[in-house]
């Protein structure tokens, strides 16, 4: 394609990197796919469904593969666009409408910085093709300003596309699309597209050392608040949204602190688990005939036996017991933070020990204890087909064994994926200079994981399987705290106050005083003088032969003058 | 000068036509009920051998004799005449009484006969004999159309004025004669020219002006350009529905086929003449500020299509001022191509309209005023939807062929105000003009539509299921616009690969204009290319 002097070829990149987001999308892709043969059955938008569903592999699978940054950018906004139609599929409802519209507007406010970052690259690099840009960085000096700005801008894209602070607040609510697409877009593949945009460009951040520490403390804020507001969650789904938020936020540290290969490996092992607990959580809902609030369900693992096995794994791998795949992608993502700073290290701790806390509040209250819905539900409860559980146990395998890709030598592997990827994470890693953490340490980490995870198992046993508790309906009987995260930590409320109804004021001044009173009247004082005019020009069309050959006489004469007098 | 003896061959099309027109007016004098009902069908398949004679047989044909040159140009206008030609036979199927059908089909073959050799007239008598061939039968058949007085007035009316404009138009011509020396186009440019320059003093300057301003004067009321407009929503309101869908076409063709002859003998493309450029400045801006202004408030639907063609026509001079002659060979940058171009959407989109109009009255539906054809869509949705892509084209929404048609006009005269010149400027606020109209426009024609589309009529009448041979000529034209509005290139590449010698012929002056001493000897039919001026 050209421009005038600017060209953008449409040339794909095959590399490790994206062959491993290819893998992902594809794979999880076709077994969620599979999956919504059954889950959608009984939709009448059966095959509105699936093109849009196939739009987005088109469009995510053009975001990773693309060769330069236009190209991702297409892909950018294509799957951006695919989320808002599924988010919105079920458009009868209007509150499913505005979830849509949230989540558009807020990847829109992330696209301007993503595009103005790519200007910015064009200017700085005089191209956009990645071959270029990333040899020309690789050649500059860490800490140029332009190069800040560029990953700066590049990373409010990312914010906005991944659901970071301070853009997050509509992944929680795009779960008002049906499951399986939660499982794909808003937990698997699109969300992580910021994770993939960042890995991408990793010399540009790595030459970035502001930025850096920018990206490690928004992921570590995130984290932290997509925990602590997961925790008083009683729709299944919301909980689990705001875990993948959280699972976000710890990619992002991961990046962050320069491990790009360990902010992959969790991205990979996130995309089996939560997509694993996504489907899980719709086959439930299924089960339950659309009820997805926690505190009616209960009790139902012995009439769902391969959805409670293989939500399971999902649970094991999530909180990061040996050997689930979580647990290996997170201790690295410690050890990594841990390096970098003692502080940030704990916080990551106490998220940990907060995502135990609230998956298995979440596991017990549906899976034990005794079915609190109501007894149409009951009788109705059943296992889904086998077009469900096939893929939930597929993926369940992935999540059980998907950490094995990359053991770190600590536990006698090789660090498979770090090595795979190594070419495309060559530039930076010459410049990012880290030795690796002694092993005493490593394992002290790991105890110390394993150990918070533990104990929050054994509260949350004691709180919801042997004392039976059931979260309080009414907000009266709640702690301050319990409030605080129950309603999203008031960052709707907070945006709400500071960012619309400023903006309504000053739309509705414009429009009472300038619109009305000055645009519209003279618009209007147009139109009402051509009305004028033509009732003047009508009084003209008398009808009359005699009056119609005079003037066409005049009309002559009147081209005559013109001829002469020029 | 004694005109070259003309190789028969050439007017073979325009033979058959007439041919068939005349078995028509021979068949509708027989008693025999089969032989009147097979007029129509004899000019259809007339239509259609020539469409199959111009494309397959003369595509490339080029020649010429007694006054007539045949080039890429007449080809084009030969094929879309035709074609619309086809069109208006299936619009006015059964619309005259049966003993009137073999009159009312001939006239409209004898006017396309007329249309056909517009085209390749490069001789003032037959441009004047063609042109005539061209009005006389629209004027008889406005009368026979339909079976009241209404018709009548406006027939005589249309008569009168016509007459009136014919004489002025051949006054003008016989200046330009006298003028030029020679009936013949190219042989009297060059005389024209320098006497429009002021180079054969004073006296012979008047005469050129007033042959160029009575010619074009004459010529304005046959495209129905301001002032010489005013005719025409009395007789578009008394016509058939079918013959107002002719009338702005085939004389509006012309009409501008003509302008365009009579302007290459000025050199105004060239800058050399300032009084022919305000003259049609002025007509392009009044064309299009007054047909809107009165098509703005009108409830009656034909009277609101007549007046925008004013405007219409008036779009079209905008394109006419630029020329064939610009920088370079864009598709939006050759008047001529879109001039071309935009009649012929033009004629399709305005016939669409008043064939479904006719097909309503036919079907016994009201059509006359916007309250009446208001909800249309829930009676007859398929011609509702027609009428409101015809409606959406003249209004020149993208992508329907009426937005590149506009495209063309007005990028075309910004190609030449961006080529620089003293009268850029000029062309600019004209253009401003036009954009301003067209934002006028869209206030009536978005009217219509919404009325169609928006509103409800409680009153249901029985839909009539039979195709008639109406509705199949409005379908036709809907997919016509909706195939120029996905490819929109087709047409628009082959009016201007039609141009394209004319174009050639003139983009050697550009660069020399200001020496302007280059003699081109070309054969390009419409000669806009010869600025033989000579530095005496």
């Amino acid at each position: 394609m050209n421009a005038g002097g600017f060209s953008v070829s449409l040339s794909l990149l095959i590399d490790p990197l994206s062959v491993l987001m290819t893998l992902i999308i594809t794979g999880i892709g076709f077994f969620i796919h599979v999956y919504s043969v059954g889950y959608m059955s009984h939709d009448e938008g059966f095959a509105r469904y699936f093109s849009y569903l196939n739009l987005f592999v088109f469009s995510m699978l053009m975001l990773v593969l693309g060769a330069n940054y236009i190209l991702m950018f297409v892909g950018w906004e294509g799957v951006g666009f695919c989320s808002y139609l599924l988010i919105g599929f079920w458009f009868g409802d209007n509150a499913n409408n505005d979830a849509a519209k949230k989540a558009f507007v807020m990847n829109r406010i992330g696209d301007v910085g993503f595009l103005t970052g790519v200007f910015l690259i064009f200017i700085t690099f005089g191209s956009i093709e990645y071959a270029q840009v990333f040899s020309s960085a690789a050649a500059m000096p860490a800490g140029l300003a332009v190069i800040t700005t560029i990953t700066l801008l590049l990373f409010i894209g990312a914010t906005g596309k991944s659901a970071q602070i301070p853009l997050f607040t509509w992944l929680p609510d795009a779960m008002a699309g049906p499951t399986p697409v939660s499982a794909l877009i808003h937990a698997a593949t699109m969300v992580t597209a910021g994770i993939y945009m960042i890995v991408r460009s990793n010399i540009l951040f790595t030459l970035a050392p502001i930025t850096m520490e920018v990206i490690t403390y928004v992921g570590v804020a995130t984290a932290l608040l997509g925990a602590f507001v997961a925790i008083t969650q009683n729709d299944i789904k919301k909980v689990l949204a705001y875990s993948t938020v959280s699972q976000l936020g710890y990619m992002f540290v991961a990046v962050g602190v320069g491990a790009y290969s360990t902010g992959m490996f969790h991205l990979i092992t996130h995309a089996f688990f939560k997509a694993l607990l996504f489907l899980g959580a719709g086959s439930v809902i299924h089960a339950m005939s659309g009820e997805q609030d926690i505190r009616k369900m209960g009790g139902l693992k012995k009439d769902l036996p391969v959805t409670y096995l293989t939500f399971l794994a999902g649970v094991l791998a999530i909180v990061g017991l040996p050997p689930f795949s979580g647990f290996f992608s997170k201790d690295e993502i410690l050890a990594k933070v841990f390096e970098h700073s003692t502080v940030l290290a704990v916080v990551m701790v106490i998220t940990f020990m907060m995502t135990a806390f609230y998956i298995f509040r979440m596991f017990f209250l549906v899976f034990f204890g005794v079915f609190r819905g109501s007894e149409k539900q009951k009788s109705h409860l059943h296992e889904s087909p086998a077009v469900m559980t096939v893929p939930l146990i597929v993926l369940a395998v992935l999540a059980v064994a998907g950490g094995f890709i990359n053991i770190p030598e600590t536990l006698f592997g090789h660090h498979a994926l770090a090595n795979f990827l190594e070419p495309v994470l060559r530039p930076s890693l010459a410049i990012i200079f880290s030795e690796e953490p002694s092993h005493a340490t490593e394992y002290m980490l790991m105890a110390i994981a394993i150990a918070g995870t533990l104990v929050m198992f054994a509260v949350a046993y004691s709180r919801y399987l042997t004392n039976a508790h059931v979260p309080a309906a009414s907000e009266k009987e709640q702690s301050f705290l319990y409030r605080l995260s129950s309603r999203k930590g008031y960052i709707d409320e907070f945006y709400d106050m500071i960012i619309r109804k400023p903006l309504d004021w000053i739309s509705s001044v414009l429009n009472d005083v300038f619109d009305k009173n000055i645009f519209d009247r003279i618009v209007n004082s147009v139109g009402e003088l051509v009305i004028a005019g033509s009732g003047a020009a009508r009084l003209l069309q008398t009808g009359k032969l005699g009056f119609y050959l005079f003037i066409m006489v005049a009309g002559i004469t009147a081209i005559l003058f013109l001829n002469f007098m020029f | 000068m004694i005109p070259q003896a003309m190789p028969i061959q050439l007017v073979i099309p325009e033979i058959v036509l007439a041919g068939a027109g005349c078995l028509c007016l021979l068949l509708g004098a027989m008693k025999s009920q089969a032989a009147r009902r097979s007029i129509p069908y004899i000019a259809l398949l007339a239509l259609v051998v020539d469409i199959l004679l111009t494309v397959f047989v003369f595509k490339n044909q080029t020649g010429a004799g007694a006054g007539l040159v045949f080039g890429s140009v007449t080809a084009f206008a030969r094929t879309s005449a035709l074609v619309l030609g086809v069109l208006l036979v299936l619009a006015n199927w059964s619309q005259a009484k049966p003993d009137e059908e073999g009159e009312y089909v001939a006239m409209m073959l004898f006017s396309l006969a007329g249309l056909l050799l517009v085209a390749p007239a490069e001789n003032l008598v037959l441009l004047f004999s063609a042109i005539e061939l061209v009005s006389i039968p629209t004027y008889v058949l406005v009368v026979l159309s339909r079976r009241n007085l209404k018709a009548l007035e406006a027939g005589t009316k249309y008569f009168y004025l016509g007459a009136l404009s014919a004489a002025i138009l051949a006054y003008g011509m016989s200046f330009l004669y006298g003028v030029g020396g020679s009936i013949d186009l190219s042989t009297g440019a060059e005389s024209i020219r320098a006497a429009l320059h002021g180079e054969r003093g004073p006296y012979a300057l008047s005469l050129a002006l007033l042959g160029i301003g009575l010619t074009l004067g004459g010529l304005f009321f046959k495209i129905a350009a301001a002032p010489l407009h005013f005719y025409i929503a009395d007789v578009y309101e008394g016509a058939a529905n079918g013959v107002a869908g002719l009338l702005g076409f085939v004389p509006k063709f012309a009409g501008l086929l003509a302008i365009f002859k009579i302007l290459s003998l000025t050199g105004v493309w060239y800058g050399t003449t300032d009084a022919t450029f305000v003259l049609i400045w002025i007509a392009a801006a009044l064309s299009m500020t007054l047909g809107n202004i009165l098509a703005f408030r009108q409830d009656n639907l034909k009277r609101m299509l007549a007046y925008s063609g004013v405007a219409h026509s008036g779009y079209m001079l905008v394109a006419v001022l630029a020329g064939p002659m610009t920088g370079d060979s864009g598709s939006v940058s050759n008047g001529l191509a879109a001039v071309l171009y935009y009649a012929v959407i033009y004629g399709i989109a305005n016939l669409a309209c008043f064939v479904i109009l006719g097909v309503l009255k036919f079907r016994g539906l009201p059509c006359e005023s916007l309250r009446e054809v208001g909800g249309l869509l829930r009676r007859e949705p398929a011609l509702a939807l027609l009428l409101a892509v015809a409606m959406l084209t003249l209004m020149g929404v993208p992508p329907l062929p009426g937005f590149w048609g506009k495209l063309g006009l007005f990028g075309s005269a910004l190609a030449v105000a961006q080529s620089g010149g003293e009268r850029s400027t000029w062309l600019v606020v004209l253009v401003v003009v036009a954009l301003l109209n067209t934002a006028i426009a869209a206030a009536y024609y978005l009217r219509v539509v919404a009325a169609l589309l928006l509103y409800e009529q409680d009153e249901t009448a029985e839909a009539d299921p039979l195709l008639e041979a109406q509705s199949l000529g409005a379908y036709i034209c809907g997919v016509l616009l909706l195939i120029f509005a996905v490819f929109p290139s087709v047409l628009m590449n082959s009016s201007l690969a039609a141009t394209n010698s004319v174009m050639n012929a003139a983009t050697p002056q550009i660069a020399q204009r200001p020496a302007a001493s280059v003699v081109v000897a070309s054969q390009g039919e419409l000669n806009p290319a010869k600025p033989q001026l000579s530095q005496r």
